[in-house]
């Protein structure tokens, strides 16, 4: 089957692509966007999440015959310009990122959440990337992560606020 | 229609595009909704489906919307969107069983048409829409739509009486807006997030005008058995009790005497009493605010 869908910004046409093949492993193989990781395969780890439409989905439970017309950003799409995201930097910063594995999809959780709640309180956030396992038990660090980036965001947003 | 240049994918965009596909659809294929099941079935070589009927650009499908004296919840509805949506106080379970599903990621692909069809003993939505005496609205190829009980609709564990060819269109839900009508629910699990049911409880009460007797309660019990149950019992211990002084002993004896007769778990039998317990207490904090917006 033939799917069209826009992948990080960039309009793309899958040909031949069975109905069934998940999204994950057509980001991974097909598009070689190898940022996201599979964990469980079972849409319970969140290793997978990528956004769909703007909101976060567990990409190992997507078939290609769903995808046409939507909207996915994955990890990589988060780089503007060769610079990386507010988020994925304060993941560095604040220790956030330990084996790595699980940062993809905690980072696009996180990314959902601030895209919706600006300003999110700890439980938010802690349920925002309850979907997401770390199994080196990194919350702390990445929930600071999320909030230090959150904070960050809305300055960047007053700045731009006040040159417009 | 999106018929993806494949005979074997359709993705109808219309009801009326819907029922021509019905027509020829093969026993074999499958009906995706969400997805959140059927992929987990495909990957394990549990189903080898010969086509695909990729539902959710039906726009009736995806509405949450108030008619004369029903409610309608579109069969592609996500649990994001039953989670977030202003309830009354009647329907609030809905909202309590939809934030319990899994994780933020797959309440935004899991659909309430997927969550009934799948009929598992664990669904947090089977108990409350039996709870609210919801109709599940069927469509097949003959063009015939037809409603059901959902009771009626789920015979066993995985079983529903859903033809192949045929199609979830959505839910109605009964309204009784001159009622003063609570309901909730609540689910024991192992852990607090993103974990599956192993017991289910709804609660629905009707408070009398004098705004503290418990006039009616309804109560189900799901993950107990194959599938969800009614319990009479329990809820005949709530009536006639005032809301704000309920004596919980006899409530909490026919829970455990209801759990003990349905389920081979013998940790259910103690852990209904704390879930039980948990769900009323609940229950008395949502009818007070309710009856302070109401006073």
């Amino acid at each position: 089957m033939i799917v069209n869908c826009n992948v990080n910004g960039k309009n793309v046409n899958l040909t031949s692509i069975a109905p069934d093949r998940r999204l994950i492993d057509i980001l991974r193989e097909d598009l070689l966007l190898k940022g996201t990781k599979e964990g469980c395969g079972e849409g319970e780890c969140g290793a997978c999440t990528v956004l769909m439409d703007g909101k976060a989905v567990n990409s190992c439970l997507i078939l290609a015959c769903q995808l046409n017309g939507h909207e996915i950003i994955t990890i990589e799409g988060l780089m503007q310009g060769g610079e990386m995201d507010v988020l994925q930097k304060s993941f560095i910063e604040n220790g956030a990122i330990q084996c790595g594995y699980c940062s993809p999809g905690m980072i696009l959780s996180a990314k959902a959440l601030l895209m919706t709640i600006p300003d999110p309180t700890d439980e938010e956030i802690r349920n925002a990337i309850s979907g997401n396992i770390c199994r080196c038990s990194g919350y702390n660090q990445i929930v600071r992560a999320i909030k230090s980036a959150s904070k960050e965001y809305l300055v960047k947003k007053s700045n731009n606020d006040k040159d417009e | 229609m999106t018929k993806m240049n494949n005979e074997e994918v359709f993705c109808p965009n219309s009801y009326n595009e819907l029922i021509e596909i019905l027509a020829d659809f093969p026993s074999d294929g499958c009906i995706i909704a969400g997805g959140t099941d059927l992929v987990i079935k495909l990957q394990k070589n549990i189903i080898h489906p010969s086509a695909f009927l990729v539902l959710g650009k039906i726009p009736q499908l995806n509405k949450i919307e108030y008619k004369s004296n029903y409610l309608w919840i579109g069969s592609c509805v996500t649990m994001t969107q039953l989670a977030d949506y202003s309830f009354p106080f009647s329907l609030q379970s809905i909202n309590d069983a939809a934030r319990e599903v899994g994780s933020v990621q797959i309440r935004n692909l899991a659909t309430i048409g997927g969550n009934i069809a799948n009929a598992s003993p664990a669904s947090d939505l089977q108990p409350v829409l039996m709870l609210l005496d919801g109709l599940v609205v069927i469509v097949g190829p003959d063009k015939n739509i037809y409603e059901k009980k959902i009771n009626d609709f789920i015979v066993d564990s995985g079983k529903t009486t859903l033809n192949y060819n045929e199609v979830i269109l959505g839910f109605k839900i009964p309204i009784f807006n001159n009622l003063y009508k609570v309901s909730i629910y609540k689910k024991l699990a192992y852990r607090k997030k993103v974990s599956i049911s192993r017991i289910g409880m709804a609660i629905s009460i009707d408070i009398n005008t004098d705004k503290e007797t418990i006039n009616n309660a309804t109560i189900y019990i799901g993950s107990i058995s194959k599938k969800t149950i009614m319990a009479n019992s329990i809820a005949s211990c709530l009536i006639g009790q005032k809301i704000f002084s309920i004596d919980y002993n006899n409530y909490l004896e026919k829970a455990t005497e209801v759990v003990t007769a349905n389920s081979p778990r013998k940790y259910k039998t103690y852990a209904i009493k704390g879930l039980a317990i948990d769900t009323l207490d609940l229950l008395i904090a949502r009818s007070t605010f309710f009856l302070s917006l109401n006073n």
